[in-house]
């Protein structure tokens, strides 16, 4: 038995954020992953050829950058190696007919590109963005706080004061909006809807669901604001980081280390057990993990209310994720220069391609021309492979959990998610690729694909496939994620905390959940 | 020239219903409608062959044997025409491999229907209905109270208390879910699944639109309990009845008189202008049945209001549109699930939840839906004076169709005006409906067609024939309706407010936003 301050389940980013708080509070820290490596959905690895740095899963990090679990840490990052490079194009988008926009880090030349494009669309995005601006404390405050917190209850009231009531109902009308809405009322020129329309699947939802309004306003001002933060070198760089005040505070990690049980007296947290039988008791316990595995399976029945496992049990999952990494042996020579420097490029249909692969993924079929997300880390961080060399870092995000068909009848999908079905799909992608980047399939020196079941393997709390760990639609946001009888990432288990994807405020590289749950933890 | 106290434009049954309370307190109150026949979309007629009557558009009436002004007036009513036709069979829906479900007002019935599917799901339907009874008493009031407003905040925090933390915010997001969400929430098997999805689709809501589950989880066990009701005779009789009971409170509805402009004097309204140039002076107020488009675009001057309120209206979104097929039936559908379908008020074919969220997708998207949501009536199964004996009527609504089509998703039927294309889309639907039941097209002695664009022409409020005048989805419901900060019926305009389904609480036929703004005006 080893006995802690704090023991962390799980060693994602909420996980590593919660341990660098803790430790420089002078807390012990264990933290517990069941893997070989630390960092849950942050991992570089060189998994196609040597020399080739691969994001394998999350890959960018504005949401971090621009959270406060960073405003927190970042002068001891730094000073542990830590650096960001980025670039000035956050993103661009090429639509099948080979129409292109991209948006830049800086608001003029957004306003001059969007209005070139379609003379008045570059003015209503500079409107759309000054009042999104205006407006966005309460927003930032909400997604900062907990959602039943003083400051999150204050800015609301501060802005209902300011505001009026009239104004403010027709502020959160307006951000209770589908994107397709805000698309439609903002921009004449569908190459610029199709810019913002892809990245609502960066949310978990579709752009024609509820409050996607808000979430594509403050992406996009993100974007501008904060561009596409990468790590140099790979995202495990700033896990290495966070890991050395950890450590250099007393803390340990431990890998292959798989939570059995939490150890729970008089309904106090105790501690853990791990798969091999090894105790770490604590103080504290912090899990980030997905409901069902913490109420069904690391607590017993007795330990958890009613109504808590109800929640847990009916906790509903979003679409599934679906990763292929490239090394290539040269850039991808896009026709509009401005795409090269790009950092996250959609190939997509625009607001209706995206509409209908989200329907077809949610009614179980492979997309017939489903969003393609591209990232180009190399771009603008050289040293993520050999010289002259690339990544690409490709995202499916409209991928089915339940895999029931092709939408294109071409895919034989009895067997689920075979190597012959991710294949084949693979294919489909690289065909729609070459449309645009006539030498891709030659410049390919090796492709590795991760299904969304492989997902899941990897990491369980990307339930089938589903890389934010729940579905984001409202019924299942801030006061409702995860469930709705906790608050403030508390327990019914005194001491026990629960963070990560699956709580407040959601997915993301954010580590805002971890930030939160140690805010809120007292001693 | 005339005068009134009140005048009302449009005939709708909010607009009479808000005509009847205001006349009730000796009001002279007159309604203006530019049809040839009040009653807005609630209306019926011999549109195939005379002898057989059929609801044209609206025709379940469940909400408004709920509303306030029917509680109120009932007696009048029933005295002046209106009677009540209910079928303890409210809704099925079936499926291809000729298997069906449906929900009677019979418990045990219906949970057999459950159980031939799932024992689980029988057992989730009643557990829906215990979390029904616990949660409605608390929120389906607030359906009948203005928003924002201290009545509604006083019946949340009386739920609040009532319920408690948890139980509130699971309520919460029970109603946030998508259709699809709420469904697998509770049920497991698909077909019982599919039972619930087009109950989302009356309000413009596909089966992945968050917030959607509210009509959902509602409308089957009222149905459930109540059974589905409507109008013997024809919903005109309704709409009658409510005229000759205004009538006999000195208020008048005139036919065939379609306004042109609302007067405006020092930012006040002052009355009507007709199409054909006469005035009417309103000593009170005008009160528009209408859409908030027809306001802004037709009835003022643009210039005349606040751009900011201009705007938002301009926001006004709707949803896809509505074809409306009505059949006069040589004898009953042979439903291949079974002689009982034949019986049921509303037979649903999707089939299937993913066969509904492709056809909204593709309505959405601009495309004609290679198989469309239809929502069968069969009135004349618990109404026999809609239809000589032995013969039928049949209700055929197809939802959601783009208001204009811009492809055909079959790559079959040419685009063109819906003119051009409504009888080729109908065969569509019927070829569909054969599937079910096979004895259709052998059955019909007569058909009527109404393009989305023809439910407009009739009904300028039927935006795109949006049946239920501009989209449900949050940002356009609650206290959004039918724009954020002008939920209460008020207008920039002094005595000048918008009613209908275009205001809280929206589509159906609930009589409640004209019958709330009599209320508020009867109090000034």
């Amino acid at each position: 038995m080893k006995r802690y301050d704090s023991v962390i389940i799980g060693s994602g980013i909420n996980s590593l954020t919660a341990a660098a708080m803790l430790a420089k509070r002078g807390q012990k820290i264990a933290v517990l992953e069941r893997s070989s490596w630390i960092g849950g959905c942050i991992r570089t690895d060189e998994i196609t050829l040597p020399g080739f740095k691969h994001d394998v899963f999350s890959g960018w990090h504005p949401l971090f950058v621009t959270g406060p679990a960073y405003g927190e840490l970042k002068d001891e990052l730094h000073k542990n190696g830590l650096e960001y490079v980025n670039t000035d194009v956050p993103t661009g988008v090429i639509l099948p007919d080979q129409r292109s926009a991209v948006l830049y880090n800086n608001r003029q030349k957004n306003i001059e590109h969007f209005n070139r494009l379609m003379p008045g669309d570059g003015d209503r995005y500079h409107e759309a963005m000054k009042y999104f601006e205006a407006n966005s404390e309460m927003i930032f405050t909400l997604f900062g706080n907990e959602p039943m917190s003083w400051a999150a209850i204050q800015s609301v009231l501060k802005s209902l004061r300011s505001k009026g009531v009239t104004e403010f109902t027709h502020h959160v009308g307006s951000m209770v909006a589908p994107t397709r809405k805000w698309l439609d009322l903002h921009f004449q020129n569908d190459a610029i809807k199709a810019l913002i329309a892809p990245w609502i699947l960066h949310t978990g939802v579709g752009p024609d669901d509820a409050a996607g309004s808000i979430m594509a306003q403050l992406i996009v001002f993100t974007l501008e604001a904060a561009s596409m933060p990468i790590p140099k070198g790979g995202g495990s760089e700033l896990v290495k980081a966070i890991m050395k005040i950890v450590t250099d505070n007393g803390g340990e990690f431990f890998t292959n280390a798989q939570v059995e049980q939490i150890l729970v007296e008089n309904g106090r947290v105790k501690g853990v057990r791990t798969l091999d039988k090894s105790e770490y008791h604590a103080q504290f316990v912090l899990a980030n993990v997905t409901p069902q595995q913490l109420y069904d399976k690391l607590l017993t029945p007795d330990q958890v209310p009613a109504q808590v496992r109800k929640d847990a049990q009916n906790y509903q999952y979003g679409r599934a994720d679906m990763q292929i990494h490239y090394a290539l042996d040269r850039p991808l020579d896009w026709k509009d220069e401005e795409l090269r420097r790009a950092a996250i490029i959609h190939l997509t249909g625009g607001m209706n391609g995206v509409s209908q692969s989200v329907t077809e993924a949610a009614n179980g079929l492979l997309p017939k021309e489903g969003t393609i997300v591209l990232g180009q880390h190399t771009s603008y961080d050289p040293s993520r492979a050999p010289q002259g060399q690339h990544t690409l870092w490709i995202q499916l995000q409209e991928m089915p959990r339940k895999l029931a068909g092709d939408a294109a009848g071409q895919i034989d999908t009895a067997g689920g998610y075979t190597d012959q079905v991710v294949r084949a799909y693979v294919d489909r992608i690289e065909e729609r690729i070459s449309q645009h980047i006539p030498h891709f399939k030659e410049s390919i020196l090796k492709r590795v694909a991760i299904s969304p079941v492989e997902l899941e393997r990897f990491n369980p709390n990307l339930v089938g496939g589903d890389p934010y760990s729940g579905s984001s639609s409202v019924d299942q946001f801030l006061f409702w994620r995860p469930g709705t009888g906790y608050k403030r990432h508390e327990t019914p288990i005194k001491n026990l905390y629960h963070i990560g994807a699956s709580t407040h405020p959601g997915a993301g590289l954010g580590g805002t959940s971890g930030y939160l749950a140690v805010k809120a933890m007292k001693g | 020239m005339n005068d009134a106290d009140y005048i009302v434009v449009g005939s709708g049954h909010n607009g009479l219903a808000c005509a009847l309370k205001l006349a009730q307190a000796g009001h002279k109150v007159l309604v203006l409608e530019q049809a040839d026949q009040a009653g807005g979309a609630s209306k019926s007629g011999e549109v195939t062959i005379p002898g057989f009557t059929h609801d044209l558009y609206a025709t379940n009436i469940g909400l408004f044997l709920g509303s306030q002004i029917y509680q109120e007036m009932k007696t009048e009513f029933h005295q002046n025409g209106f009677d009540i036709a209910v079928s303890d069979q409210p809704f099925a829906s079936v499926f291809p491999d000729g298997d069906g479900i449906g929900v009677y007002t019979d418990a045990q019935k219906t949970i057999a229907q459950f159980q031939r599917h799932s024992n689980h799901d029988a057992d989730s339907w009643k557990a829906l209905l215990k979390f029904f009874d616990e949660t409605a008493p608390h929120f389906l009031p607030l359906l009948q109270m203005p928003l924002p407003s201290w009545p509604a905040a006083r019946q949340l925090y009386r739920m609040w208390r009532a319920l408690g933390y948890a139980k509130t915010v699971e309520l919460g997001s029970m109603i946030l879910k998508s259709p699809r969400q709420f469904a697998e929430y509770w049920f497991e098997n698909e077909k019982v699944q599919s039972l619930f999805i087009p109950w989302a689709f009356h309000l413009d809501f596909g089966p992945d639109v968050s917030g959607g589950a509210q009509f959902p989880f509602v409308e089957p066990p009222l149905d459930h309990r109540n059974g589905m009701a409507i109008a013997k005779g024809g919903i005109s009789n309704l709409i009658q009845s409510m005229v000759k009971t205004l009538e006999k409170r000195g208020g008048q509805v005139l036919t065939q008189h379609p306004v042109e402009k609302v007067l405006v004097q020092n930012n006040r309204a002052v009355g009507v202008q007709l199409a054909n140039g006469n005035k009417i002076h309103a000593r009170k107020a005008v009160i528009g049945n209408i859409t908030p488009t027809q306001l802004i675009t037709k009835l003022l001057d643009q210039e005349t209001l606040p751009s900011a309120y201009v705007e938002r209206y301009r926001k006004f979104r709707y949803g896809p549109g509505t074809m409306m097929i009505h059949l006069a039936l040589d004898g009953p559908l042979s439903w291949k699930a079974g002689e009982d379908y034949a019986k049921f008020a509303y037979v649903h074919i999707g089939p299937y939840v993913e066969d509904v969220a492709r056809t909204y997708s593709d309505a959405l998207n601009g495309e004609l839906p290679a198989s469309p949501l239809l929502v069968v009536g069969q009135q004349s199964a618990f109404d026999p004076s809609r239809a000589p004996e032995g013969k039928h009527t049949l209700w055929v609504q197809v939802r959601a169709l783009p208001a204009k089509p811009q492809r055909d998703s079959l790559h079959e039927i040419g685009i063109g005006t819906w003119d051009q294309m409504k009888d080729a889309y109908a065969d569509r639907v019927l070829k569909k409906l054969e599937v079910y039941a096979p004895n259709v097209t052998q059955q019909i002695i007569g058909r009527t067609v109404y393009s989305p664009r023809d439910l407009e022409v009739a009904n300028p409020n039927l935006v795109g024939g949006d049946s239920v005048s501009g989209s449900h989805h949050l940002d356009q419901n609650f206290l959004f309706r039918p724009v954020p900060g002008w939920s209460r019926y008020k207008t920039p305009v002094d005595g000048l407010f918008l009613i209908g389904a275009s205001t809280w609480p929206g589509g159906g036929l609930n009589a409640t936003s004209g019958y709330l703004l009599a209320k508020q005006l009867l109090k000034a």
